[in-house]
């Protein structure tokens, strides 16, 4: 086997992965859930988890709009249950949600989801 | 969430510390077997462990600064002494410590064999366990699961490290004494290659659990992709033990030939096997 063909193959490999399972994710909850429409923007995000993990990051995104990095300073230790304060100036539209952090067996975690305000 | 630069950077750099760890724990062990008294071949494999130690040094160190990556996203992670302070504390700073210490002992052991094999040893063991550091057979309830990791990745390293060895042997004019080589690895492998997959079998039989998660989960599906690889790799190696290294005690100078591109095409798939190794362990979960 040529080292060509050695590569199409793990390509190949990696092209049979799909995208949903690839993060690693192991986000059991949130509020606001996936895919779900709210009638008012929220004041507060709730992600909940299968495992103890520590999150390191966790972001929210409009749809036209820059990422905003949500406050983790409450957050600093491991735990399955966190809730965040949201910006009050949340706009209508789509919203995307990045997370980021470490499981106690030290696996690296990530994941996103996202919800959509109408207001 | 699609797998990111750094995720995929992750995976490449995970292939290269199993490729590192244990083809430089495999050449140790297989000079400890095979090259006592053969000053020629000493010389050879400890250039080898030197190139493949001093590799791997970098390969860990680099690991650990894109995890840092990973945890935010951002390139600026790989120094972000928050960050990396969070890997430090855990598993990932463990396991970081057991390879640095592993590869340093295993170039210091290939200076001088003579006193220093056993230094080598400690690094391989070193090594080895740094594997059971971080990663899912950490969740099983059963504590023989990270025994039963440990005895594959011994095995798996005797296996990858006597690639090379054989390689250069059947590139050589002496046939008798690349027969006699390749035969005295076929004895070895006969009780080791048993062991590794009985090993390798049940850890994955109790992280998978489900039978049916071989088939409907993506973590199951790689694994099946690796079962298929190392049925090829068992394929070649039977073929090697029983067709071409017999051809080559007998005298056969084509068999050799044979035997040194199955041994390539071996190399390769144990490539693919530890890419498909690479993804389960980095960037997927177990099934539910």
């Amino acid at each position: 086997m040529t080292g060509k063909a050695a590569l199409a193959l793990a390509l190949l490999a990696m092209s049979f992965l799909g995208t949903e399972a690839i993060a690693h994710s192991k986000l059991s909850r949130s509020d606001p859930g996936n895919g779900s429409v709210v009638s008012a923007a929220p004041a507060t995000l709730t992600l909940s988890f299968v495992e103890d993990i520590r999150l390191t990051r966790v972001s929210m995104t409009p749809g036209e709009g820059d990422a905003v990095d949500l406050d983790l300073s409450n957050v600093a230790t491991f735990g399955r249950e966190f809730d965040f304060d949201l910006p009050l100036d949340m706009t209508a539209g789509q919203h995307q949600v990045d997370w980021r952090g470490i499981g106690v067996d030290g696996h690296l975690m990530q994941g996103s989801f996202g919800f959509t305000v109408e207001q | 969430m699609v797998l990111d630069g750094f995720a995929l950077t992750g995976v490449a750099l995970k292939v290269m510390l199993y490729i590192t760890s244990l083809a430089a724990s495999g050449l140790l062990l297989f000079r400890l077997i095979f090259a006592r008294d053969e000053a020629d071949l000493a010389a050879w494999l400890r250039r080898r462990l030197l190139l493949l130690a001093s590799l791997g040094l970098g390969v860990a160190a680099a690991r650990f600064l894109v995890a840092g990556a990973r945890l935010t996203g951002e390139l600026s992670g790989m120094t972000d002494t928050v960050m990396l302070g969070i890997l430090w504390s855990g598993p990932v700073g463990t396991a970081l410590i057991l390879q640095l210490a592993g590869f340093a002992l295993i170039a210091a052991g290939a200076i001088d064999w003579s006193w220093s094999k056993w230094i080598g040893l400690v690094g391989v063991a070193l090594l080895i366990t740094s594997f059971g550091q971080v990663g899912h057979v950490l969740q099983l309830d059963a504590d023989w699961g990270l025994l039963l990791l440990l005895v594959h990745l011994v095995g798996l390293a005797f296996w990858i490290g006597s690639l090379a060895p054989l390689y250069r042997a059947t590139r050589r004019q002496d046939l008798a004494a690349a027969a006699t080589l390749a035969h005295g690895f076929g004895q070895v492998a006969i009780v080791i290659v048993p062991v590794l997959l009985v090993a390798g079998a049940v850890c994955a039989a109790l992280l998978l659990r489900d039978l049916g998660a071989l088939f409907g989960t993506t973590y199951g599906q790689v694994l099946l992709i690796k079962i298929v690889l190392v049925g090829a790799i068992l394929t070649l190696a039977a073929l090697n033990k029983y067709r071409f290294v017999p051809a080559m005690q007998a005298g056969d100078t084509l068999a050799a030939a044979h035997l040194q591109r199955s041994i390539v095409i071996e190399a390769a798939f144990i490539g693919l096997v530890l890419i498909a190794t690479s993804i389960l362990t980095s960037v997927l979960s177990l099934p539910e």
